[in-house]
C-alpha cells in the first residue's frame, strides 16, 4: 500500500473523516493536489467535487503546492500596530516575492497572515509554522536563512497510578488517586513560561539552559515547562514555586540569563517582576496557570483539579450543576454571552441519544487568544469542566474542537485526556460511577465562521463550515441531528469553580456577570492575559494593567472585540464592560492604538477580514462585506455606508454577518476624521 | 382544534397546520414574497435572505422561510423595515448578474427586483465567467448565478450524484465541479433536476440540443480535454481557484 493509501486507511470510510483525512495528507505531503484530493474522495466515498468544495473552503488547506519553506508574515491589527507590515516589507524585498507566491525554484514562499493569535508578542513571523514574536527587521536575515527545526518539547511520561482503587464511591477512588499525585510530589519548582507566547521568544533556550544549569549546580529545583501565566510580556518567564510561599515571577529570562536568576535566586535577592499584574486581578479561571504542569496530571489533582468531579459524581445530581450555572449568571464567552445553563437543560430534556458536547477551541478571531493560553496551561482543568457540563447536559460522548494552528493547546489537550482516561478519569464508568464520557480530539482548518456553532457542527460533519438555519437549535438537533452543547473554552473554566464554590460566589463577581478574560495588545507596555470582574473599564486595563502606553503618545483607541467587534474612542475608556451594554466586551480583545496608529487602517483590516472569512452562504454578508470594503477607498459616503451595513446586519443569517458591519459604523461614528469626515 | 395555528399575515388570516413555517402561510395567500434560495419541494437552505418579514414583538426582520409559525403571529412582508432590507439584499443578489440577451431578465430574481423598484442594480459584478456549455442538454452561466445553493442540493442530497458543489468561500465562492474543472468532466449524468430548480436560469436548457453523433464525439474529446485541464487548473490555480478555466476574477480584491 501506498504511504498516502496507508494514511487514509486509518480513516473510518464515513464523512465525518474529511477534514482529518485532508489534513492529514497535507501533513505527510504538504499540500492537497488533485490526486490526493481524488485518493480522499475515493476512500472516504464523497463525492469528488464535494470533496473539491470542501477542500477549497477552509483557508489553512493548500492547493497549490508552497515552497520548501514557509515563511508568513502576521498582518493583524496587533502585529500591524508593532511594525508587522514593515517586516512583511522588509521579507518581501529580500526574498524578491510579493505575498503568496513562491521563489521560482520553489525554495521560499511569502504569505500574509491573518493573526498569529500571539498578539502579545507582535509582531510575528511564522518560519514553517513556528511562530517568533517580537520580531525586529534585523532578525529577519536569520530567520530566513537559518534552518528552521520544529523541536517539541521533550515530552515527559507520566506512569499510570500504580495502583486504583477498584470499589466504593466515587470519592473514595479520587482519595486513592489523590494518594497517588502526592506521592510523586516534588519540592521546590522553577516553573518557565512556554506557552505559545513564551516559546516564540525563547522559552524553549531558557528551558534548556535552565535544566542544564540545575543539573550542574545540584540545586534541589525541579525545571517544570507551564504555560504562560498572562504575563505574556514578561516571557519567558520563570516562576519560583515553593512550599507555603506565594510564587514569585521572574522575567523576561533569556538562556544567557540564567546562570544570574540562580545567583540571585541562591542569594535571596530574586527581583520580582510584576507582582502588581497579578495582584490586580481576580484570577479565578487563570488561577492554576503559569503555575501547574499541563503534562503532568498527578500536578492536576495535586492543585485540585478534578475534585469537585469527584464530589458530584459521588453525592450531586445534574440537576444541581444546573441550578448553580443559572444562579452563577454564566454566559457564553465566545462572544454571544447566552446563558450556558439554558443550553444544558435544553439538552438534557431534548429527546435523542446519544447527546454530544462540543467543546469549541476553535478562537479564530484576529486579536484575542485567551482560549490558548487555557488550554496550553491547564488542559485539565477544561478536561474536568467539559466533565461536569456532559454529566449536567446528558452528554455521554465529546469533541474538543482546537484551531488547526494551534498545535500546543492540541498536543496538551490530547495528552492530557490521554492520561485522564488512564487515571479512570475519562471513559467508561468514570471513578465507579453510572456516568461514562469519551471525549475525541478533531482539528479546524481556518475559518471566524467556526465560532458560529452550527458552521462548527457542519465542519465536523465533513462539510464546508457554513451555518445551519435555526430553529432546530443544536440543543435540540444538533451534531447528527442528535441534542449538542457547544461551549466555548473559557466559558467551560469558569464551571469547576462555580460547582464547587457556588453559583452566588460567581455572581457576586463582576456585578452578576464574573470574571472576564481580556487580552491586551497593540500599543501597551504590558500585553498579555488577564481575569477581571465584568464591569471593569478600558481604563483600568489599559493603565494598571497594560502599563499604559508603549510608544509615549497616548491611546487614542481601542478595538475592542476583533473584526465582529467596535472600535471604542478614548472618552470611554471609563465605561463599564457590560455585555450587552453601551462597550461590549464580546470575546474580550482589547488592541490599543495610540495616536499615530491609523484607525482607518485598522477598520480596513478588520472588515477585508469579515470579508475574505465570509462563508459565503448567504447573499447580505458574502456580497456585502466586499461592498461596504469598497466603500472605504476615499472618503465614504456615511449614508451609504450606513444604509449597507443595516442590510448586512439586519439580514445575515449568522453572527459573523449580523456584527461584520460594527468596526465600521463605530469608526465612522467616533472617529470621523480618520475618513476625512466631520 | 390542537396543532393548527391561526396567524395574521398583511392583514390577512390564515391557518397552518403544526411544523409550518411563517413562508408556507405566506404562500397560502399568495402573497408575493421572494424566496429565491427556497425550493418549494425541499427544507430551506437560507442562503438567499429575501423572505424577510416584519413579525409583531420580535426584534429584526426573520427570514419567513425558517421561521416556525405561531399560533397568534402577526406577520407583515409589506412593513417599510422589511421592504428597504429586502431591497437591499435583491440589489446585492442583482449586482451579482451580468445581463445579456440569452439571460432574459433573471426569472424569479428578475420579477422580485423589479417589485421592489430595482430595474437596474447599483454595481458591477465582482466577477466574471464564462458560460460552461459543455454538456449537451444544459448551460452553467455563473455570471447569472446568485449562490442560493438550489442546484448542488438537487445534485447531492436530492439525486445522490454529487457533480457539483458549492466550491471557495467568501465572495469568490461558485458552484463548480473537481478542480474547477468544465461540467462534462464531472459526474453529471444530465438529469436535470439542477436546471429544474435554479431560479435565475444559469443553469438552463440549451436553446437547440447538439445533434445526436456529434454529442457522442464531443463530449469524449472534450472529458478528455476538460479532464487534463482541470488537472492543470488544479496544480497550478491560485488558493482562491484564479487560472482556473471558469472562474476569472474582474478585479484583485485582497
Amino acid at each position: 500500500m501506498s504511504e498516502r493509501g496507508a494514511l487514509l486507511a486509518q480513516f473510518p470510510r464515513e464523512r465525518t473523516w474529511l477534514l482529518p483525512a485532508l489534513q492529514a495528507v497535507q501533513r505527510a505531503e504538504r499540500w492537497l493536489s488533485a490526486d490526493a484530493l481524488e485518493a480522499v474522495a475515493a476512500h472516504l466515498r464523497v463525492p469528488a467535487s464535494e470533496v473539491w468544495g470542501v477542500a477549497s473552503h477552509y483557508p489553512e488547506l493548500r492547493l497549490t503546492r508552497p515552497g520548501r519553506r514557509i515563511v508568513r508574515v502576521c498582518t493583524g491589527v496587533s502585529c500591524h500596530a508593532r511594525g508587522g507590515r514593515d517586516l512583511l516589507g522588509v521579507c518581501a524585498e529580500r526574498l524578491g516575492l510579493r505575498a503568496g507566491e513562491t521563489t521560482p525554484d520553489g525554495g521560499v514562499t511569502l504569505e500574509e497572515m491573518d493573526c498569529a493569535f500571539a498578539c502579545a508578542v507582535a509582531p510575528v513571523v511564522e518560519v514553517d509554522h513556528e511562530p517568533r514574536g517580537r520580531v525586529t527587521p534585523g532578525d529577519l536575515e536569520t530567520l530566513l536563512t537559518a534552518p528552521a527545526a520544529h523541536r517539541a518539547l521533550p515530552a515527559a511520561t507520566i506512569a499510570p497510578p500504580a495502583q486504583r482503587a477498584l470499589s466504593g464511591p466515587p470519592t473514595t477512588r479520587f482519595a486513592a488517586l489523590g494518594r497517588e499525585a502526592e506521592r510523586r510530589r516534588t519540592g521546590a519548582r522553577l516553573v518557565v513560561g512556554a506557552g505559545t507566547c513564551g516559546l516564540a521568544v525563547g522559552a524553549r533556550e531558557t528551558l534548556e539552559a535552565l535544566r542544564l544549569e540545575v543539573q550542574r549546580r545540584t540545586l534541589p529545583f525541579t525545571v517544570v515547562a507551564a504555560g504562560c501565566n498572562g504575563m505574556c510580556w514578561a516571557q519567558p518567564a520563570v516562576t519560583v514555586v515553593r512550599e507555603g510561599q506565594a510564587p514569585r515571577v521572574a522575567g523576561p529570562v533569556a538562556a544567557g540569563d540564567v546562570p544570574r536568576l540562580l545567583d540571585a535566586l541562591a542569594a535571596g535577592r530574586l527581583s520580582e517582576t510584576g507582582a502588581d499584574y497579578l495582584a490586580r486581578q481576580q484570577r479565578a479561571l487563570l488561577e492554576r496557570c503559569g503555575v501547574t504542569d499541563p503534562a503532568d496530571i498527578a500536578d492536576a489533582i495535586r492543585h485540585g483539579t478534578y475534585a469537585t468531579l469527584a464530589r458530584v459524581l459521588a453525592d450531586g445530581t445534574p440537576e444541581r450543576i444546573i441550578e448553580q450555572a443559572r444562579a452563577s449568571g454564566l454566559a457564553g464567552r465566545g462572544g454571544a454571552y447566552f446563558q450556558a445553563a439554558v443550553k444544558w437543560a435544553a439538552c438534557r430534556a431534548a429527546a435523542g441519544t446519544p447527546k454530544y458536547l462540543v467543546v469549541n477551541g476553535e478562537e479564530g478571531e484576529p486579536g484575542i487568544f485567551k482560549d490558548r493560553h487555557l488550554m496550553e496551561a491547564d488542559p485539565h482543568r477544561l478536561l474536568e469542566a467539559a466533565l461536569l457540563v456532559a454529566y449536567a447536559a446528558g452528554a455521554s460522548r465529546g469533541i474538543v474542537y482546537v484551531h488547526g494552528e494551534a498545535e500546543l493547546s492540541a498536543e496538551r489537550v490530547a495528552a492530557a485526556a490521554a492520561q485522564a482516561r488512564e487515571w479512570g478519569l475519562l471513559g467508561e464508568r468514570i471513578l465507579g460511577s453510572d456516568f461514562s464520557f469519551e471525549l475525541e480530539l478533531r482539528r479546524g482548518a481556518g475559518g471566524f465562521v467556526l465560532g458560529e456553532e452550527t458552521a462548527l457542527l457542519e465542519s465536523i460533519e465533513g462539510r464546508r463550515a457554513m451555518p445551519r438555519t435555526r430553529p432546530p437549535f443544536p440543543v435540540e438537533a444538533g451534531l447528527w441531528g442528535k441534542p449538542t452543547v457547544i461551549n466555548n473554552v473559557e466559558t467551560l473554566f469558569a464551571v469547576p469553580s462555580i460547582v464547587e464554590r457556588g453559583g452566588a460566589w460567581f455572581a457576586g463577581l463582576g456585578g452578576g456577570h464574573g470574571t472576564k478574560l481580556f487580552g491586551l495588545s497593540g500599543h501597551v507596555n504590558r500585553p498579555g492575559i488577564v481575569e477581571l470582574p465584568l464591569g471593569a473599564t478600558l481604563r483600568t486595563l489599559l493603565d494598571e494593567l497594560g502599563g499604559g502606553s508603549s510608544t509615549g503618545r497616548p491611546i487614542r483607541a481601542v478595538v475592542l472585540g476583533g473584526p465582529s467587534g467596535s472600535l471604542v474612542h478614548a472618552r470611554q475608556f471609563e465605561a463599564p464592560l457590560v455585555p450587552r451594554g453601551p462597550v461590549n466586551p464580546g470575546t474580550g480583545g482589547v488592541v490599543a492604538l495610540d495616536a499615530r496608529a491609523s484607525v482607518r487602517d485598522a477598520v480596513r483590516t478588520l472588515l477585508a477580514f469579515n470579508m475574505r472569512e465570509s462563508c459565503g452562504k448567504c447573499t447580505p454578508c458574502r456580497e456585502g462585506t466586499a461592498r461596504l470594503l469598497a466603500m472605504l477607498d476615499g472618503t465614504p459616503d456615511r449614508e451609504g455606508v450606513k444604509a449597507l451595513s443595516e442590510v448586512v446586519q439586519v439580514a445575515s443569517l449568522c453572527g459573523l454577518g449580523q456584527a461584520a458591519p460594527l468596526a465600521v459604523l463605530s469608526a465612522l461614528a467616533e472617529f470621523p476624521d480618520a475618513f476625512g469626515l466631520s | 382544534m390542537r396543532g393548527r395555528m391561526k396567524l395574521a399575515i398583511d392583514g390577512r388570516a390564515v391557518e397552518l397546520p403544526e411544523g409550518a413555517t411563517v413562508l408556507d402561510g405566506v404562500n397560502r395567500l399568495g402573497i408575493p414574497l421572494p424566496q429565491l434560495c427556497k425550493d418549494p419541494d425541499g427544507a430551506p437552505l437560507g442562503a438567499c435572505r429575501t423572505c424577510l418579514v416584519h413579525v409583531e414583538g420580535q426584534k429584526g426582520l426573520p427570514a419567513a422561510c425558517h421561521l416556525p409559525a405561531r399560533d397568534g403571529m402577526v406577520v407583515s412582508t409589506e412593513h417599510p423595515d422589511a421592504v428597504r432590507v429586502r431591497r437591499g439584499v435583491l440589489d446585492l443578489t442583482l449586482s451579482m448578474l451580468t445581463p445579456s440577451p440569452e439571460r432574459a431578465g433573471f426569472a424569479q430574481v428578475g420579477d422580485a427586483a423589479a417589485r421592489h423598484g430595482l430595474l437596474e442594480p447599483s454595481q458591477a459584478p465582482l466577477h466574471r465567467f464564462d458560460v460552461d456549455a459543455t454538456k449537451s442538454f444544459f448551460v452553467l452561466d455563473r455570471e447569472a448565478c446568485i449562490l442560493c445553493g438550489r442546484c448542488t442540493v438537487a445534485c447531492g442530497e436530492v439525486q445522490q450524484i454529487g457533480a457539483i458543489s458549492l466550491v471557495g468561500r467568501g465572495h469568490a465562492t461558485r458552484v463548480g465541479v473537481f478542480g474547477d474543472g468544465a461540467m462534462a468532466a464531472s459526474v453529471c449524468t444530465s438529469c436535470g433536476q439542477c436546471v429544474a430548480t435554479c431560479p435565475t436560469g444559469a443553469l438552463r436548457p440549451k436553446e437547440t440540443p447538439a445533434k445526436i453523433v456529434r454529442r457522442v464525439e464531443t463530449t469524449s474529446a472534450r472529458t478528455a480535454a476538460s479532464a487534463a485541464a482541470s488537472r492543470s487548473a488544479c496544480s497550478r490555480g491560485s488558493r482562491a481557484g484564479g487560472g482556473a478555466p471558469f472562474f476569472k476574477p474582474t478585479n484583485a480584491w485582497p
